[in-house]
């Protein structure tokens, strides 16, 4: 943790520094001057002797006090800003680690926790926070047995073995429940998703139109309960131990009291060493607490930047079998070769992919069908290295697609999904990523026209540089459904990789945008590879060839007229569409 | 400064409405947790006390010791006062831990609160960008994800602390009055003056963590989110936004950064000319009391109780200002969550006016009569002048371009929207007059954009309705998804996502359409609403369906949103809808007579089949 402040933030362990410093000598600056003050008064040395006292005490608060007010707001203002490194680093490892632990039930709980200090704002400040107070605290009860020792080593004995013991308790109830809070997460983390049913605009038709607000209810009394009950037993842990070490602590301060008394009234101890004393143990009460404290918020989150490390540390598997010296050309594509490739998800045994055989050639544009769930999103996955094949293998270009950079092969995929999204960005950046618009804006403007989205961007007041959602920016427009498609295809279209994939990609369009994109997929797929799910077999047009996915397998493979001829499954999909639209019937 | 009193006044104003709105939410937990507020009234009197047990004491303990000389007194005072702070401490221990079981409670009683009252907006209000900012600003009251200094404990911890302070200061103030009173106003002045120069750097820097930082906060979040959120997987892959990700949140957060690095230099040099004043102060102080012991008029005792008082008497100085910070910026939220309360109350109130319930509906007739319509922060008109009558069973399909208003048209039946001119009759009845709940029972829909939830199969059908398990499978076997649930070893208890569960399992595009086709089956509503109901299915799916549909919807009234013209061949009525405007009526085979629209954009969709068709036929005579 500290060598990430090393790296991005110096000024905050020198900041931390000062903090430390000036925190840990304050409190005893007073408390000694108070002896001198006293003993002062008490043994009569002179006016002289307590003006001279109470200058120095001034001279050193004004310098420790300042100090630590210095050091407090800029060690606050660094570690609130180490929280950008930080957030990035996760942000970055969750986009880049492999694909199938965005499913994984155990990454994605993994992950949370891994976030925990870096949402709910104020986590990381108060874990580093405690970090200081805690040596804060050592220092200052270090320095607070140092001065009883050298009045009284038995003293020093006692307060010692209160430290311990005290010590040991606030350990075992923080390890205790670490694990229960751990338990809780889920549930909190569930808690949040019904929040969102229940108020957010994209649930909002459903729930009124199926009146589910008794349901919702329902379901987040039932949350809310299991979270009580866990909440209940951690209170109950922190109160039993508290109570205990409460006790200990005030018996701890009777005896030293007693002891004191006897010590001033038989043994010649000074009322300004007495006080001294009193003071030193009433600090030490306070530093213990202080570190008590600190160590609850220390451990606990201590615990997820843990988390948050392991998880930064979460080996890719897709990302290690890179090979050197394999290098991808991007201006044309290359053949794609799937041989006996099997697969089946990593935390299911059901097979999705069985023995698959297919080969395509640069250039070729081919649309795989089949039932809902024969397997051709996951055929696709396959293909994009979302996954890697459970058996078999799958070349490009000759080569395993395992050997590649990872991210040199994402390079040369366009596409366009089911389920794209589009961020809350502007439209150029939405289409090419780039913060800057004056670099490609001619490059953008003649996509754009192309796909007839050009006067319409040009029609809002910031043009281009509009912001598509209206979450940060109240000039942000939403596009509707159709436009949005447009753009995502502007955006394949701008990346221009050699291989294209579109996954249902005229599914919410009308007749009309449907033959528009046609057109453009035209442009769009020109001498490049072309892969199409559709459910619309008029894609089957724009298709040298055609695939058809059976529970797994290839069953027919051909071109139109081909597999027509064959009248097996495709030909029987085909004639079920377009039954409906028979000559006779115009 | 020219402004100095203005400033006060308006800051005066903030204050009296911030303690009104503390007023109010106290008002509101009193009604249901009467205890709490009286155990809080008495911890406050427990804490005020506090600090005096060991000023009084220890200055008696040290009088015995310097004066009387008596060890017994000095052991009792000891023992009592030792006594003393173990009762506080345990006092204080309880008392905490009820609270905060209370805080949680209360919390969650409140957030539910405003999820049952959200969920009864209209939909036009949970649209509106500034009901959604309000709505998050009140949330954060009860959950802050921001903010956390909103958190509606430390309002309640502040305004508790507040009142503490204030006893302890009255008692403090009694003690010191014995002293010199030049001295005495001396103190308070300075102490004053220093307040105000602490508030004003306090004020400074809550604007800064407030602002600035809430501000990155939430663009933080939507990195976060999109970072972690499953939907976007493929887009950050494919797209390689790792890297891209990381320099976005640093130039977003650079130049915001550079602004605060200034204002906390502003504000840390207030508060060191603050703490100027007041460590000279105390250095006086010090000095007077020494020399007041030193001349013997007051006993080492007393030195040491005034010391303590002083000590006690800033801290809880700093203690109220800090306070008075804080609430008023909490107070600010406050404000917003008990404005958004007031604004959803209304509606519920409209909602129990005049009503018209509908029980054993046999008709389901709507009529729309010359409806306009256009979108709250819009001048132009979606629809226009439609006027439209769906009768009893009737089949009806609604086709036009993207954006031409068709399912706008739908958001107005199904009464998500009102109608800006012209009105809607159900049975002769204008919706609007009819109650929502029992209006909307009667209508079943599947938007384009629909959600499965994250809940089982089941759920995702019935939503926890009884009904008899024949229903559902009969349901499940005519939208066809038997095979896919019988190869789940929970059927239809499978939960719907991996999210939360992992032996939950996410269902293919098309299936999950059918699930949610299966829903609106299942609600048994006279009318039925489908919008792009088979976009994700496959041929023989969409032909199933709709095969399984017409008996389905036989006696049901359906209304198909599709641009798959084929679907229209089996409905009763089509209306075609440009830019708003219904140009066309009619069945399919008047329609294709026409030769209008609705001809053109037929001929469209079936050119490509019939062209795939004319290669075959040329294919085959080769």
């Amino acid at each position: 943790m500290l060598s990430l402040a090393w790296h991005h933030n110096r000024k905050y362990l020198v900041f931390s520094a000062l903090q430390i410093i000036a925190s840990s000598v304050s409190p005893f600056i007073n408390l000694l001057y108070m002896k001198y003050l006293i003993d002062g008064i008490m043994y009569g040395k002179g006016f002289d002797y307590i003006l001279q006292a109470t200058l120095i005490m001034v001279a050193f608060n004004f310098i420790f006090t300042n100090l630590g007010t210095l050091a407090n707001n800029f060690t606050k203002l660094n570690a609130k800003a180490l929280m950008v490194p930080m957030s990035s680093m996760f942000c970055k490892k969750a986009v880049e680690m492999d694909y199938q632990f965005t499913e994984d039930t155990e990454v994605l709980e993994e992950m949370n926790r891994a976030s925990f200090v870096l949402l709910n704002g104020d986590n990381l400040e108060v874990y580093l926070g405690a970090i200081n107070g805690t040596i804060i605290a050592f220092i200052q009860l270090v320095v607070t047995i140092a001065i009883v020792t050298t009045m009284n080593p038995l003293i020093f004995v006692m307060v010692l073995v209160v430290s311990v013991v005290n010590t040991l308790i606030s350990l075992f109830l923080q390890k205790k429940n670490y694990k229960l809070h751990r338990l809780m997460m889920p549930v909190e983390r569930r808690w949040r998703y019904l929040i969102e049913l229940a108020v957010d605009l994209q649930y909002g038709k459903t729930v009124r139109i199926y009146d589910l607000k008794d349901f919702l209810l329902g379901k987040s009394r039932e949350n809310r309960k299991e979270y009580f009950e866990k909440n209940d037993e951690i209170l109950a842990n922190n109160k039993k131990g508290q109570m205990v070490m409460g006790f200990i602590n005030v018996a701890q301060q009777l005896v030293i009291l007693m002891w004191l008394i006897y010590a001033v009234l038989n043994r010649a101890l000074s009322i300004g060493n007495f006080t001294v004393l009193i003071n030193s143990a009433q600090q030490f009460s306070a530093s213990f607490s202080a570190i008590s404290n600190q160590l609850i918020n220390l451990y606990q989150n201590n615990n997820y930047i843990n988390d948050f490390f392991t998880f930064l540390q979460r080996e890719s598997c897709l990302r290690h079998s890179a090979l050197p010296d394999r290098h991808l050309k991007k201006e044309e594509p290359g053949i794609i070769e799937l041989r006996h490739v099997s697969f089946h998800y990593p935390n299911s045994d059901q097979m999705i992919l069985r023995d698959v055989n297919l080969t395509i050639a640069p250039g070729e544009h081919i649309t795989i069908v089949g039932e809902n769930g024969a397997g051709k999103t996951t055929l696709i996955k396959l293909i994009m290295r979302l996954y890697d094949v459970t058996e078999g293998e799958i070349l490009y270009d000759g080569i395993n697609i395992k050997e590649y950079d990872y991210d040199e092969y994402m390079d040369i995929f366009s596409t366009v999904f089911q389920d794209f999204k589009i961020f809350a960005l502007s439209i150029y950046e939405n289409i090419t990523f780039e913060p800057d618009s004056r670099k490609r804006k001619q490059e953008v403007d003649a996509i754009l026209k192309d796909s007839g989205l050009y006067e319409k961007v040009q029609s809002l007041p910031l043009a281009e540089e509009t912001v598509l959602s209206r979450q940060f920016d109240s000039e942000g427009m939403e596009l509707s459904g159709g436009q949005h498609q447009k753009l995502v295809f502007c955006r394949a279209v701008y990346k221009n990789g050699p291989v294209v994939i579109l996954d249902e990609p005229t599914a919410n369009l009308s007749p009309v945008a449907e033959h528009d994109i046609y057109e453009q997929f035209n442009r769009l797929v020109h001498q490049k590879t072309a892969i199409y799910i559709s459910h619309r077999l008029s894609s089957s047009k724009i298709s040298d060839k055609i695939c058809v996915l059976k529970s797994g397998s290839i069953a027919e493979y051909g071109t139109h007229n081909e597999l027509m001829r064959l009248n097996g499954l495709y030909a029987e999909m085909f004639r079920l569409q377009s039954q409906y639209y028979e000559k006779e019937a115009l | 400064m020219s402004n100095f009193p203005g400033i006060i006044r308006s800051k005066t104003k903030e204050w009296l409405n911030c303690f009104r709105n503390i007023g109010i939410l106290y008002r509101k937990i009193g009604k249901s947790h009467k205890g709490y507020i009286v155990a809080s009234l008495f911890m406050i009197l427990v804490q005020a006390v506090q600090p005096f047990n060991s000023i009084l004491f220890l200055k008696m303990i040290i009088e015995e010791l310097t004066l009387g000389q008596n060890w017994m007194m000095a052991t009792v005072y000891a023992v009592t006062m030792c006594g003393l702070e173990l009762v506080f401490r345990l006092l204080n221990l309880s008392y905490g831990n009820y609270e905060a079981k209370k805080i949680i409670q209360l919390k969650t009683d409140f957030l539910l609160e405003i999820e049952e009252k959200t969920m009864i907006l209209p939909y036009q209000q949970i649209e509106d960008p500034r009901m959604i900012d309000e709505r998050q600003k009140a949330m954060e009251v009860f959950y802050p994800r921001q903010a956390a200094f909103m958190d509606i404990q430390n309002t309640i911890v502040c305004f508790k602390l507040l009142i503490t302070h204030i006893l302890q200061i009255s008692g403090l103030i009694a003690i010191m009055l014995t002293l010199n009173p030049l001295i005495f106003i001396t103190l308070l002045v300075i102490c004053f003056i220093s307040s105000i120069l602490n508030a004003i750097a306090s004020n400074k820097e809550f604007e800064v963590w407030d602002q600035s930082l809430v501000k990155i906060g939430r663009k933080l979040g939507y990195f976060q989110e999109i970072s972690t959120n499953f939907t976007y997987a493929k887009e950050m892959r494919i797209n390689r936004l790792g890297q891209w990700i990381v320099d976005k949140m640093q130039s977003i957060t650079k130049a915001i950064v550079k602004g605060i690095n200034k204002t906390v230099v502003v504000f840390t040099v207030t508060a060191v000319l603050s703490s100027i004043l007041m460590i000279l102060q105390n250095g006086g102080m010090y000095l007077y009391l020494g020399w007041l012991a030193y001349s013997q008029i007051i006993t080492i005792a007393d030195l040491t109780a005034y010391i303590s008082s002083i000590g006690t008497f800033i801290a809880a100085l700093t203690g109220v200002s800090g306070c008075l910070i804080t609430l008023q910026k909490s107070g600010l939220y406050i404000d917003i969550y008990l404005r958004y309360l007031k604004n959803t109350d209304f509606h519920i109130a409209e909602e129990e006016s005049p009503t018209v319930g509908l029980n054993g509906l046999e008709d389901f007739e709507l009529h729309l009569e010359n409806v306009w319509f256009s979108y709250p922060d819009q001048e132009e008109y979606t629809l226009k002048g439609v006027t439209l009558t769906i009768s009893n069973h009737m089949k009806l399909a609604i086709v036009g371009e993207n954006g031409a208003g068709k399912t706008t048209l739908i958001k107005l039946l199904l009464r998500l929207y009102k109608p800006t001119k012209g009105y809607i009759y159900l049975n002769g009845v204008d919706i609007q007059t009819i109650n929502f709940q029992s209006y909307i029972q009667h209508i079943a829909a599947v938007f384009q954009d629909f959600r499965i939830l994250n809940f089982t199969a089941d759920e995702n059908i019935r939503f926890g309705r009884q009904g008899d398990e024949g229903e559902i499978e009969e349901i499940i076997r005519e939208i066809g998804l038997t095979e896919t649930f019988s190869q789940l070893p929970a059927g239809l208890e499978t939960v719907m996502g991996r999210q939360f569960n992992s032996d939950g399992t996410e269902l293919s595009g098309g299936q999950q359409q059918k699930l949610a086709i299966a829903r609106a089956l299942y609600k048994q509503a006279s009318l039925i609403v489908l919008d792009e109901p088979t976009a994700m299915l496959s041929p023989r799916s969409e032909y199933e369906i709709y095969t399984n549909f017409y008996t389905l919807t036989k006696d049901k009234t359906t209304i198909y949103i599709s641009h798959r013209m084929s679907s229209c061949r089996f409905c009763d009525q089509i209306v075609v809808l440009n830019s708003g405007e219904m140009i066309e009526k009619g069945s399919h085979e008047e329609l294709i007579k026409a030769k209008g629209e609705y001809y053109r954009l037929y001929t469209l969709q079936a050119e490509f089949y019939q062209d795939l068709k004319d290669t075959e036929t040329h294919a085959a005579a080769d």
